[in-house]
């Protein structure tokens, strides 16, 4: 004979019974991943040291309101452009002729170390330039800025 | 053989069917034309304009192409690729693209890959907002009418698939958006939550809103700082293409955190299966695949959304033991070890025949098959049933009796593709909701007709073509007197009758009695409109017969389902697509659960227990002598406890206490038990009487398969681990089984399946080899693992190869009186199932549909002078009833409806009585006669507002892209081209 029954008492597992449980599952994963876990506390005592770990934890705690206040900045049309700018400048890096940008630059680092050398006191009068057209340094550098001016008037 | 046409694409010459749409041609041959609105499962709309090419010259859309002629195709054209290129910025136009963002760049997100693959860089025409607010109306899904597209998907869904034609796109207005009914807002519409408009949405538009805030690792925030997230992603974007770099990398990371596993559904017998996505434990989307193979991209609202019982706080998650008046939680060994004494001291002082088991059609196929095992192997009785007692048993009898294999005659593909659907005592529509949706779009579209014999108009005797009401249980006379009028005309099938009947001349004599004048007296349908049904199937090339409970579930239940059979065996509609009897099956695995051997007189594969032969079969696989007597059924076992005779019961995943008939009588079987065990998901209302309750696992939480009504066998992995101490029901069984000593050690439910496979020739070439993702396999399979959709089409399974007639005879054996003047009809509703123990935890199906009601039909209202919302009694022979009313008039005259899906005291089994199907023990729960006594007049109606059957449905065909070309707005993007150029 069996009346219909609705009350139930849960089995009562202690609270030490289950963070021994806790425990031993925790100790079997450290034993698991001993290096990992090594390699681990050694990054943490850097970020620790470096104060990484506190700057850390309360940008994660404040998370959406760190959020809101960047995102606010970016809002702002002057530091949109920024953005903008930034993304604009990464695709512009990327159409750079960066072998022949340095050869332009490598000639306008030697003309600095000259130009750096030399005396302000001396005067170049007309003639002097006339004469330095046939130096071939100097030469050099005429040819290569009027290519330069058109291929930029192009 | 039909003539192919040459279709010469970029050059290269293909063959196509006449007929054969060019964008699918298109897509097979690796060239890349961009798509969005085209959907395989859906066909052409029309409405993208993205997959423009020209054809002999022209600028067209592929999708809109038909090949009927040769055809020179060109897609790379520069013409071409700039009225692609203007498509696809006209629907960026509609849709802000900050897909790292959003909840649905998981990967197959369509605007998303298809701008990629074209190399979109830059936006011509900027992003517009519409100046309508997001919907978050609906329990299941919201719609964000800026980021919609206008592609026209799910208002091809809603109208042609589903065919529940709520949504629509006003073309009219300045700016068109989707719209539900006659622009209500979606909680208010006639949407039925069946999701196959978030399914096939290919953006972000229509969103479950399980999904909202869950996928992304940037997408859980606060609505306000999303904007300001989504603000900056567009300002950082210079061009699409390192957004898609960002976006994809996202995306891919996100198959970290989100599961996606292929189950099939736990509801109702269509089989429905899909990709489940959890996070953690939380289920955040069911996705339909093209693929699943009887569902295709459909569900209905409980597969869709119906799964919050996976997680309910509900669940029992520990052995349970009956100590006084309480239970208490034990561990697995001490519940195991109590179970396995109890059950050998009941053997052992009352023979085994004193055990009884019910399998659950909840369960897996092995799971079924354990339990017969542990009943007949490890115990040694045949007193073994499932709950197909409750439903279909007569239906499989009297297809035994005719043409030999207990189960649907085709695949859902066969009854969309009949000339004439007959659809009697089954409310498909809520019952079958994907079958059903087949059927109505073959009627919508296709001329197919649909004839319902029902007492209720429901919604497919709304659609039907001829909605015809017999009197209750008397379908077998208007069955019978159809078919001696056709034998009387000389219209029957003589030549396929010859060559695959016997027993015509018997048969037709049988008929005698079955006189128009005769039919017309007892189901009060007209001769004439019998005449007419006649000549209308007698005219159909290919019927198709879909019948359910409403047959079955009388006294003549099984000669009912004989006489549809007789009746599709005399016009010859055997053994051909698109023909045959097709009696939907109930639950997820009613099918399988009988097929695997919880019967109490087959084995697995329905081979008899009396057959010597076969018992030695399995003797020998179990090395133990088996009994040699039929068991006894659910029915009887009951009888045999209030006799004495069964002492001890073990039910598993059913609510017998609920759910069986009479349940005064059921559940005071319960009290005389000297031992019951119930496993079960949830603290049912038959767990209340049991001494030991076990904590099983859902689908979710395990692999199997389960068998649809097709026969379709199909596997379901696991997504989530089991929750608390719970455990898969094949492992429990294991473990009862081990502890009585017995050494079973199936480590996976593939090796049930294998043993299962040897011993039963109707599976022996399953395997989950063969079953592997999306694979299926119809029944009976043989060796070499061919599987067969279509029965019969060899000839039928008897020793001569030949179906048979069957004699049947009538008499009316129930009918009301004047004291118990009301019948009470009773059945399913779309948005719950079975008692309610899985759907009532849904909170968004309990919102809109939250008890159930008793439905009265307005002439019967006025009558007794009752109201909406009033508060009845009803009273049978047997016990009562009360409930609130709603008027309607889906019910007629005296005929009252009460959905099952209620435990409490409007369950109708407390009216239900112990008669039964005469050849199956089935009970006749469509037989109630009741009194009604009014006790409030009026009050709060029980269907809350927002209940989709108070919508107001907008039928059209399909999104009508037609409107959309007529604005005067719309230029056709290759003439634009045209302009420019």
């Amino acid at each position: 004979m069996a009346e219909p029954i609705t009350k139930i008492k849960r089995l009562e597992v202690s609270k030490e019974a289950l963070e021994q449980q806790d425990l031993q599952e925790i100790n079997h994963a450290v034993i698991e991943n001993k290096e990992a876990i090594l390699q681990g506390i050694d990054l943490l005592a850097s970020l620790h040291e470096k104060g990484f770990l506190e700057l850390g934890s309360a940008v994660v705690r404040h998370k959406e309101d760190a959020l809101a206040n960047v995102l606010r900045i970016f809002e702002n049309p002057k530091y949109a452009s920024i953005v903008s700018n930034l993304s604009k400048l990464v695709v512009l890096l990327g159409e750079l002729k960066v072998d022949e940008l340095k050869y332009l630059l490598d000639k306008l680092n030697s003309g600095l170390q000259e130009a750096a050398v030399t005396d302000d006191s001396v005067k170049t009068s007309y003639f002097d330039l006339i004469k330095a057209v046939n130096n071939p340094d100097i030469n050099r550098s005429l040819t290569m800025l009027l290519a330069f001016l058109k291929g930029m008037g192009r | 053989m039909q003539e192919h046409l040459v279709v010469t694409i970029n050059g290269t010459q293909f063959l196509a069917e006449p007929g054969q749409n060019l964008l699918d041609l298109i897509n097979t041959t690796g060239e890349f034309v961009p798509q969005i609105c085209y959907n395989e499962s859906l066909g052409p709309i029309q409405t993208c304009d993205t997959c423009m090419v020209e054809v002999n010259g022209e600028i067209t859309r592929a999708c809109g192409t038909t090949i009927d002629r040769p055809m020179e195709v060109r897609t790379n054209l520069s013409d071409v690729e700039a009225a692609q290129k203007e498509a696809l910025d006209r629907i960026l136009k509609n849709h802000e693209l900050y897909c790292t963002v959003c909840d649905y760049n998981n990967g197959n997100c369509e605007i998303h890959n298809t701008v990629a693959e074209f190399g979109l860089e830059h936006q011509s025409y900027p992003f517009e907002e519409k100046p309508y607010e997001i919907d978050n109306s609906g329990p299941f899904y919201r719609y964000d009418p800026d980021q919609c597209i206008l592609c026209g998907r799910c208002v091809e869904v809603c109208q042609d698939i589903e065919v529940n034609e709520t949504l629509l796109i006003d073309w009219n207005r300045e700016k068109p958006r989707v719209i539900w009914d006659n622009d209500v807002p979606i909680d208010q519409s006639s949407c039925v939550g069946c999701g196959q408009c978030v399914t096939v949405c290919p953006c972000n538009a229509l969103m479950e809103k399980s999904m909202l805030r869950e996928t992304g690792y940037m997408t859980d925030h606060e609505p306000g700082i999303l904007r300001s997230m989504i603000e900056l992603t567009k300002t950082a974007e210079t061009g699409y293409e390192p957004l898609y770099a960002i976006s994809d990398t996202e995306a891919s990371m996100r198959d970290d955190r989100i599961k996606k596993t292929k189950t099939v559904c736990t509801y109702c017998g269509v089989g429905c299966s899909f990709d489940v996505w959890t996070k953690d434990r939380k289920i955040i989307r069911v996705l339909p695949q093209k693929d699943s193979p009887a569902n295709g991209i459909s569900t209905c609202v409980k597969g869709k959304f119906g799964w919050d019982y996976v997680n309910s706080e509900e669940r029992l998650t520990k052995p349970l033991i009956r100590k006084g008046d309480q239970f208490e939680e034990v561990e697995w060994p001490v519940a195991l070890e109590y179970v396995a004494k109890r059950f050998n001291d009941i053997k052992a002082a009352h023979g085994p025949d004193a055990l009884g088991f019910i399998s659950s059609s909840k369960a897996t196929n092995e799971e079924s098959y354990l339990m017969q095992k542990l009943a007949r192997q490890v115990i040694g009785t045949n007193n073994v049933d499932n709950c197909s007692r409750y439903c279909q048993s007569p239906a499989t009898k009297g297809l035994f009796r005719t043409v030999g294999h207990g189960g649907d005659s085709g695949s859902i593909d066969d009854i969309a593709a009949a000339d004439l659907v007959i659809i009697i005592g089954s409310n498909t529509a809520e019952s079958h909701p994907v079958i059903a949706s087949r059927i109505k779009r073959s009627q919508k579209l296709f001329g197919q007709k649909v004839f319902v014999f029902d007492l209720r108009k429901h919604e497919m005797a709304e659609r039907a073509d001829r909605f015809i009401s017999p009197k209750s249980g008397t379908d077998l006379v208007w069955l019978s007197a159809v078919a001696k009028y056709i034998i009387d005309n000389g219209w029957e099938k003589k030549e396929f009758i010859d060559e695959w009947v016997n027993d015509f001349a018997a048969y037709k004599e049988s008929l005698n009695k079955f006189t128009m004048e005769y039919a017309e007296k007892v189901t009060g349908i007209p001769q004439e409109t019998l005449k007419e049904v006649a000549k209308e199937i007698v005219n159909s090339d290919k019927v198709a017969i879909c019948w359910a409970m409403g047959v079955t579930q009388h006294q003549l239940g099984s000669d009912t389902s004989t006489a549809i059979s007789n009746l599709l065996l005399l016009t010859g509609n055997y053994m051909r697509p698109g023909t045959g009897a097709y009696p939907l099956r109930g639950h997820n695995n009613v099918q399988g659960c009988s097929d695997f051997g919880s019967m109490p007189n087959y084995f697995p594969g329905y081979e008899e227990v009396t057959n010597d032969e076969t018992r030695k079969r399995y003797e020998k696989a179990w090395n133990t002598e088996l009994p040699a007597e039929p068991g006894k059924d659910n029915h009887e076992m009951m009888h045999a406890i209030h006799e004495g005779t069964l002492r001890g019961l073990f039910v598993i995943g059913e609510d017998t206490g609920v759910v069986d008939s009479n349940i005064n009588y059921v559940t005071a079987a319960f009290e005389k038990l000297d031992f019951f065990v119930v496993q079960d998901l949830f603290f049912t209302k038959t767990a209340q009487y049991a001494d030991v309750i076990l904590p099983a696992s859902p689908s979710l939480e395990k692999e199997g398969t389960f068998t649809n009504t097709e026969r379709r066998i199909q596997r379901l992995y696991q997504a989530l681990e089991p929750l608390g101490d719970s455990k898969p029901d094949w492992q429990i069984l294991q473990a009862i089984a081990n502890e009585m000593g017995y050494e079973w050690s199936y480590k996976h439910p593939s090796e049930i399946m294998d043993e299962a496979a040897k011993l039963a020739p109707l599976f022996a070439g399953v395997s989950y080899d063969l079953l592997e993702g999306y694979q299926s396999l119809q029944w009976p399979v043989a060796a070499d693992g061919n599987d067969m959709p279509l029965l019969y089409t060899d000839g039928f399974p008897f020793e001569d190869n030949k179906a048979r007639f069957y004699k049947l005879d009538f008499e009316l054996l129930y009918d009301t009186d004047n004291e118990y003047d009301l019948h009470v009809n009773n059945g399913r509703i779309l948005e719950h199932f079975h008692e309610g123990n899985m759907t009532y935890k849904s909170k968004g199906i309990s919102r809109k549909t939250p008890n159930a009601f008793i439905e009265i039909s307005p002439e019967l209202a006025k009558e007794r002078g009752v109201q909406e919302g009033a508060e009845i009694k009803l009273t049978s022979h047997v016990g009562e009833v009360t409930g609130i009313a709603h008027i309607t008039d889906r019910v007629s005259g005296k005929e009252l409806f009460i959905p099952l899906n209620d435990n409490g005291k409007t369950a109708i089994n407390n009216l239900t009585d112990n008669r039964v199907d005469k050849d199956t023990n089935t009970p006749s729960y469509k037989e109630v006669a009741v009194k009604m006594e009014v006790i409030k007049k009026k009050g709060k109606s029980p269907l809350p507002p927002n209940n989709h059957r108070r919508g107001n449905r907008q039928p059209q065909i399909g999104v009508r892209v037609d409107d959309k070309w007529k604005r005067n707005d719309y230029i056709f993007p290759g003439s634009k081209v045209k302009q420019r150029g």
